[in-house]
């Protein structure tokens, strides 16, 4: 059953790469914007890319998990999954895993190209995109919590990103800790903190939403 | 064997007092039909038996299958594998092609079977849902149907109520709220008539 219900999601992205390629578009967009406006001064540029690439970053998560949920509430298929006892933290897993594949983990892939774009060198680059790569999980985790608190208070599909984006700052905070101090042994703490925050969210909140999910039925 | 029972209660959704409920027993192979006009509290009553809202005094001894008024369709997704996606819910394990084909061709979706089932119409959406009924599930189950002719054709019409017959002679329960009328062959039928607003709602034997 389980085989069945993961190659139902997967096709399901296969379907709406409209909706997850345009949150990647506005990445990489957002960045050449931002390279093209200080094409002037090379040294402001890559002392801000950091924060430029995490800026975009999550932005393009929140863009591509908005009303993640919204439909699957509508239309029943929370509804037929519980009814089925089929584990819905199991199924959060697996929507959240996939999605992330579409978005967090093809940020990091990007990230080179971001790199190119800013000057960085290729050790920087190298730091940026292990950051991406344990922070957008816990981004991307954060973000579908919200959806599905959104999901009960009806109309207010406009305040997910609003209740992600302060649960999304230790992210950036470690992760601009862990640029500041490319090359250097300090580096290390920011990089093991947002190790720790990953480890935490994935092993917590997929249990949450899925709880969450289940009261905005009642 | 009593596959559902409910006490007598007060049917309560967010804060309102929707309908008294009096206790009722459904045993497999019966037919439970609710009645009365829209906002009663119908499918409430429903949701609270599928388990989806807290109701702990309900008790089922069935598998539950729900056919609601949402369509638990999911738009990327084609006919055919919408449909393997409810097959794998309901009994647990991956469809056959052959049980697909089956199911569609009692519905008559067979040449639409690869089309998204976005491009379905309201009626044949419903047929897609309804082609559940249709599956061989091991052991009866309790059957609980939100309006399910809405939308449907009058020769449709038929092939369900011929179904839904069939299903309780096999042992099955089922749960239907209906405004317009189902006529079952089965005497095993039970009526449940909700009245006004926090009403009390009357229960007959057909």
């Amino acid at each position: 059953m389980i085989s069945t219900i993961f190659r139902a999601e997967r096709l399901r992205l296969l379907g709406s790469v409209n909706h997850w390629l345009t949150a990647l578009l506005f990445f990489v967009l957002a960045l050449v914007c931002y390279s093209l406006m200080l094409s002037n001064s090379p040294k402001a540029l890559s002392q801000s890319s950091g924060a430029a690439v995490w800026v975009a970053a999550i932005f393009s998560i929140l863009l591509s998990t908005n009303r993640l949920f919204d439909r699957d509430h509508q239309q029943g298929l929370i509804d037929q999954l519980r009814v089925a006892q089929v584990s819905l933290t199991g199924w959060v897993m697996i929507r959240l895993g996939l999605h992330w594949m579409v978005s967090g983990f093809c940020l990091v892939i990007l990230s080179p190209i971001a790199g190119v774009f800013m000057g960085l060198s290729v050790n920087q680059t190298l730091w940026l995109a292990t950051s991406l790569l344990l922070g957008t999980p816990v981004i991307g985790l954060f973000a579908a919590l919200a959806e599905s608190l959104s999901l009960s208070a009806q109309q207010s599909a406009a305040f997910a990103p609003l209740i992600a984006l302060p649960l999304c700052l230790p992210v950036l905070l470690f992760s601009a800790g862990m640029l500041d101090q490319v090359g250097t042994n300090a580096a290390r703490q920011p990089l093991l903190l947002l190790l720790a925050l990953l480890i935490v969210s994935i092993s917590t909140l997929p249990w949450t939403i899925a709880a969450t999910l289940k009261l905005s039925d009642s | 064997m009593s596959c559902l029972s409910i006490p007598a209660m007060d049917l309560i959704r967010s804060d309102t007092l929707l309908q008294r409920l009096p206790a009722t027993h459904l045993e497999a192979g019966a037919c439970l039909m609710i009645s009365g006009q829209n906002g009663a509290g119908k499918s409430t009553l429903l949701s609270r038996i599928a388990g989806l809202s807290s109701s702990a005094s309900i008790q089922t001894r069935l598998p539950l299958r729900l056919i609601g008024h949402k369509l638990s369709l999911v738009d990327e997704l084609s006919v055919m594998e919408n449909l393997a996606l409810m097959y794998a819910l309901d009994l647990k394990k991956p469809a056959s092609d052959a049980d697909l084909v089956r199911l569609l061709s009692e519905v008559g979706l067979m040449d639409r079977r690869h089309q998204p089932s976005t491009r379905l119409s309201a009626g044949q959406k419903r047929r897609l849902q309804l082609s559940r009924l249709w599956m061989r599930p091991p052991s009866p189950c309790l059957w609980l149907l939100d309006e399910p002719l809405t939308a449907l054709d009058s020769s449709f019409h038929q092939t369900l109520t011929r179904r839904l017959d069939e299903l309780l002679k096999l042992g099955h329960g089922l749960v239907i709220t209906s405004h317009q009328s189902i006529l079952l062959k089965s005497h095993q039928v039970q009526n449940l008539a909700f009245g006004d607003l926090g009403a009390q709602a009357k229960l007959s034997h057909a």
